[in-house]
Order: C-alpha cells, then structure tokens, then sequence
C-alpha cells in the first residue's frame, strides 16, 4: 500500500476550519472500504476516529489544593477517606485510582473519588503533617469540589493497550481477577479492548500516534505525552501515556467501579483521531476485528507466565461465545463497546463542528521496545520443586494392604486413584486408626472424597497456608484433568524451610 | 409488580384457585410461568402492588404456599454496557444488541444472584 502523501495534517485543520473534513468512524472506514476500495476511502476521507471505553487502572489525578492559612506542607491527604500519594510541593497531590477507601474498602476509591469531582460532587479532604517553621500548620478538614482546585488533570501512566488477553479460569472455583468473575472448570470468559475500534490497532506502527498528540479523553480535549508504561510494541501490545483537564471531563467518560474481591479501578473513553495521510493508513485504518488475535490465559494459574489455551480473534470475542477445551462457553467484554463507539462518534462529531483540531507530534513512541519482567534477588518457590511421587491404593482394596502401604512406605497419606489415576480419595493414618476403633472394614468406608489439592504452578507458600487453613498436612498435587502428578506433605515443606 | 410464587400440593390442583382468586378479588394476575403437574405444581404470577395483600391473603386461605421472589433490576443511570454480567448468567436473561446495549430481559430471570457482584459500577441488584 502506498505511502505517498495524500494530504497534510495542516490541510486537513484547514478543512476542519472550513467545515468540510470527512471524518468517519473506524466502523465506517472499514465499511467504506470493504465497498469501494482502499483507494478511493484515501482519497475521499481525511481523518477516521477511534475510541475505547474499559478499566484503565494506571488513572489517577493530579490535584493543586491551593494554600490554607495558616498554610500546610502536607504529609498524608484523604479524600473522601480515599488516600492520596503526596508526591510534591505542599499542596499537590496524585489520586490513584485504584487506592481502596480506607472506611468502604471495595465499594469506593480513587476511581470514584475521581468520577465525583468530575460530577461536581462535594468531596471532604482530610490531611495531617508534622508542621515546620513556614507551614505550620498539623491538621486540616474541608470539603472541595472541582471548582475549588488549582489545577485537576487526569494523568494516566498508562492506557489504551493495543489488545489484551482473554482471561479464563481452569481452577475448581470460581475466582475474583481483575479480568472479573471467572467460573470454575472454564465456565466463562472475559476480554477487555474495544479490538477493530482500539486507538493502537489503527495506527499499530504509530505514524499519527505521538508525543503531543491531542486526543478524547473523559469527554474532554487531551494529550498524548508518551508511551505508556509496560508498553511492548514487539508483541502488539503499545500502551499509551495521556493527561487531559478534569474539570473539562463528564461521568458520561469516566467511571470509577470496582472489581469484587480485587479492588477498584477507573473507566475511561479516550479516543485517538487517525489523520489519512497516505494509502498506507487508510489500509491500517479499516482493520477489522477478525484481524486481531489475542490468546485465551488460564487466569486460575497464579504465575507470572500464564498458560495460553489458544489464540483468539477479536471477532469471535465479541461473538459472545467461543470454544474452550472442546466446549462453548460465554465470553464477556468488560470493555464497554457501546461506549467505545460513542467515543468515536463523540470525536467525529467534534471535528465535523470545528471543535477539534489535529496535531502533528513531536516525537514517536518507541516501536522497538519490550516489557521485561521483574528483576528478583529472590526466587519463590513453586509446589513443583517440592512434589514427591505419591502412594497410591484404588478404593475396592483391603483396609489392611493400604495399612501395610503405610508402614513399609514410611508415610501418613495414601491417595486413592481411578484406573486412569484421576483422584477419588485420599487416606491417612489417622483413618486406618479409626476404622479400626470404630469396626469399619471397607476402604469407602474412611476415605476422604473432597480432597484439598495443589497444582504444580502455584506458588509453595499458597500451598502451605491451604494446609495450615484445613488443617491437614499433605496435599495431593494434580493436573486439570485431577490426574495426580504427586504428593506435597508439611513435613517436606518444614524440612524445606528449616533446611536439610 | 411484585412477583409471587404459588405453590400447589396434590389435591389443590384439580381446583380452579387462580381462576377463584381473580375473581373474588376483581384483579388482572399476570401468570408468568406456570409448572402444574397432577402431583402438585408451581405458578410465578405478578400481583397489581394496590391488591398485593388482598391477594396473597386470598391465596394463603386456600392453602397455597405463597414466597415474594426476586427478579432482576437494572439501575440504568449506573449501567455502562460493558457486559460483565453476560457470560456468568444461565439463563439468558442478559444479551447484546446490534450497537451493544447490554439488554436485560428480567422476565427470564431465575434470581440466581450470579451476575450481581460482577458488576463494576454496582447497576444490578434482586429485589
């Protein structure tokens, strides 16, 4: 595709000027094109809008509380018993947005602090300090709405990602992420990104995306003013760094929310217009959804490096169902799509009326970086590294084979296998004991049947606070399939921490 | 309207009671679903909140086991159409339309509670 240019981000503000632009949604680029051409969409259309509206946890906001009298240098600040970071001067603050209220836990933090100072909403500031010679103040309680602040930027680190993973849970409950409620045994799963509407996937070598570069965001004007952090452009996954005005946002934007047994976090629309300065970008621009593939992360393995069960378009994603491990189950956006289309048509609309101009950027972001992990001066260790083959016994043996198992054996624990070694019980010393204080004579008789059990790849310490929970003292270790790999037992575990 | 879940046993029903009670009680009753075998059965009826008492009374005094059930409400001020609620509800109640509006049709919800607590903006509750 052509990269000859077509046009000029100045020509294209001169139209905008004149109320002339052709400005479309990416929903309607990829129309365009799909019935005329790459070519004739480059020609006719100057710029396409983009938007997506999802959790963007590293939000925050940057607040100036102007002096009191007499004045403050402030240590610790509350905002609505939501605390906030005090990075600077006296009176400058950071609210992050995911920072849990300290009085309403899940149900109410910086997110929401954020959305009601952007709704006008009365907010009580609480501070403490230990006072100086030209801020002596110790103690400060007042109330301030938006209005009332110096300056009220959103400043977030980063947003937007390209496309992120599908999350799914392999464990046998259901657990709390912040990719949501995953159901036991693959029984949901949830994606987040608007795909084919994403900012990144329209400009996915990041030509117009730049340093400076103005944008929607929150129902207001903003800026690009970097990549993101963990931005990783080798794997398709950019990230953007954004600030915009608070005062100039709506709640219609941005929107705090929790995420039950995780925490909480803060929606926002932001929306990035793609100048069509070449054949090239009008080609990027009508992508579509079955182009954009992600993979499907067992988020019930609590590692660094999940397990990836497949790759997935954004197109089935957004289909509502797709199929995990043979079976077709839900899958949820948390992403609001409607929304990110709204963001789209939000921006297109600003430009048609004059409202919205483009920028020219003055430096790229990065196209050749990637995310490393952490650095550790100490590795955890896994379940894996401490397993140990287990005894096993079927459940129509003798109880007095499985006993003699104990004692030759040496061990406590007995685990009771089907014929494919799948797990069905398991039996102790302590059962045997009682079988034979109590006269039972048939192994089902003593076998425990809901088993406490490890995998592989969680981490050991997880493993032990489990045992320690039920207070037992070994945990049979099996696959997805309740295969049994093995056995961890607390006196391998004490041996491991006391050292051999 | 509240929602009211009749209970039957065996010999009530070969007798018209719902039939009784409407007209004693001079009340339009909405059945929602009814589930009537010879050994017993089960109708999900919506009672006019003007004759909610008169009527559960009326049906009580027959011998039919009456319990309020919950459905499904939206807050559609809170509701942002992210669709979390989608995947975890059995019952279909919870779909998309063509522009991704989350949809509820709560006629088809079976109260069980799965959806509530995945909601990020908190829109959903039984009542």
């Amino acid at each position: 595709m052509s990269k000859k240019r077509l046009r000029t981000i100045d020509e294209i503000n001169a139209k905008i000027t004149r109320g002339d632009a052709v400005v479309l949604t990416t929903a309607e680029m990829s129309q365009l094109v799909e019935a005329k051409g790459v070519r004739v969409a480059a020609a006719e259309v100057d710029v396409v809008t983009t938007g997506t509206f999802g959790a963007m946890c590293s939000s925050g906001a940057v607040l100036n509380l102007g002096h009191a009298d007499p004045p403050m240098k402030i240590q610790r600040a509350w905002l609505n018993d939501v605390e906030a970071c005090h990075p600077g001067a006296a009176v400058d603050l950071y609210l992050g947005a995911t920072t849990m209220s300290e009085t309403r836990g899940f149900e109410y933090g910086g997110g929401h602090v954020i959305e009601d100072l952007i709704r006008g909403t009365r907010v009580e500031l609480r501070a403490t300090s230990y006072g100086t010679d030209c801020y002596p103040r110790t103690r400060l309680e007042t109330t301030v709405t938006k209005e009332d602040l110096n300056q009220f930027y959103l400043l977030n680190f980063r947003n937007g990602y390209q496309r992120y993973d599908c999350a799914t849970n392999g464990r046998d409950e259901a657990i709390y992420t912040y990719m949501g409620k995953l159901l036991p045994h693959y029984g949901n799963a949830t994606f987040s990104g608007a795909g084919a509407l994403n900012p990144l996937c329209n400009d996915p070598d990041y030509e117009t995306i730049g340093v400076g570069t103005r944008i929607f965001l929150g129902g207001g004007q903003g800026y690009v003013i970097g990549e993101g952090t963990q931005h990783d452009p080798t794997n398709g996954f950019g990230t953007l760094m954004v600030k915009g005005d608070g005062k100039q946002m709506s709640p219609q934007y941005v929107r705090g929310v929790t995420f039950t047994n995780y925490g909480n976090t803060l929606y926002v629309g932001l929306g990035v217009p793609i100048p069509i300065l070449n054949e090239d970008l009008a080609a990027k621009t009508a992508v579509r959804d079955e182009a954009i593939v992600t993979s499907v992360i067992d988020f019930g393995v609590p590692r660094r490096d999940r397990p990836s069960l497949r790759r997935v378009t954004y197109q089935e994603l957004k289909s509502g169902t797709i199929v995990i491990k043979d079976r077709e189950v839900k899958v949820s956006p948390l992403s609001s799509l409607k929304k990110a289309q709204e963001v789209a048509e939000a921006l297109k609309t600003w430009i048609e009326d004059g409202a919205f101009y483009l920028t020219t950027p003055v430096a790229t972001l990065p196209r050749d970086t990637r995310v490393q992990p952490m650095r550790q001066t100490r590795e955890v260790t896994f379940v894996d590294s401490l397993i140990r083959p287990a005894v096993t016994c079927r459940s129509d043996e003798a109880i007095a084979r499985v006993a003699e198992r104990i004692i030759t054996q040496a061990i406590n624990h007995i685990v009771v296998v089907d014929d494919a070694n799948r797990l069905e019980g398991i039996v102790t010393s302590w059962d045997i004991t009682r079988a034979i204080a109590n006269g039972l004579t048939t192994l089902p008789d003593i076998i425990t049947r809901q088993v406490v059990t490890a995998t592989p790849h969680e981490p050991l310490e997880a493993a032990a606070r489990r045992m320690a929970q039920h207070n037992i003292s070994a945990l049979p270790v099996i696959d997805e399939q309740q295969r049994v790999l093995g056995i961890i037992t607390a006196e391998d575990l004490s041996q491991l921490i006391g050292g051999r | 309207m509240p929602r009211v879940l009749l209970r039957f046993d065996e010999e009530k029903t070969s007798q018209p009671l719902t039939a009784q009670v409407i007209l004693e009680q001079g009340v339009a009753l909405n059945i929602i679903r009814a589930d009537v075998k010879p050994a017993g059965g089960e109708i999900l009826v919506e009672i006019p909140a003007s004759h909610y008492d008169a009527v559960v009374h009326a049906f009580q005094a027959r011998g039919v086991t009456t319990t309020l059930e919950k459905r499904l409400e939206v807050d559609e001020d809170k509701c942002i159409h992210c669709g979390a609620c989608y995947a975890l509800c059995p019952a279909s109640v919870i779909s998309f339309d063509a522009d991704y509006t989350v949809v509820f049709d709560a006629d088809k919800c079976v109260a069980c509670g799965l959806c509530i607590d995945a909601c990020p903006t908190r829109a959903l509750t039984l009542r």
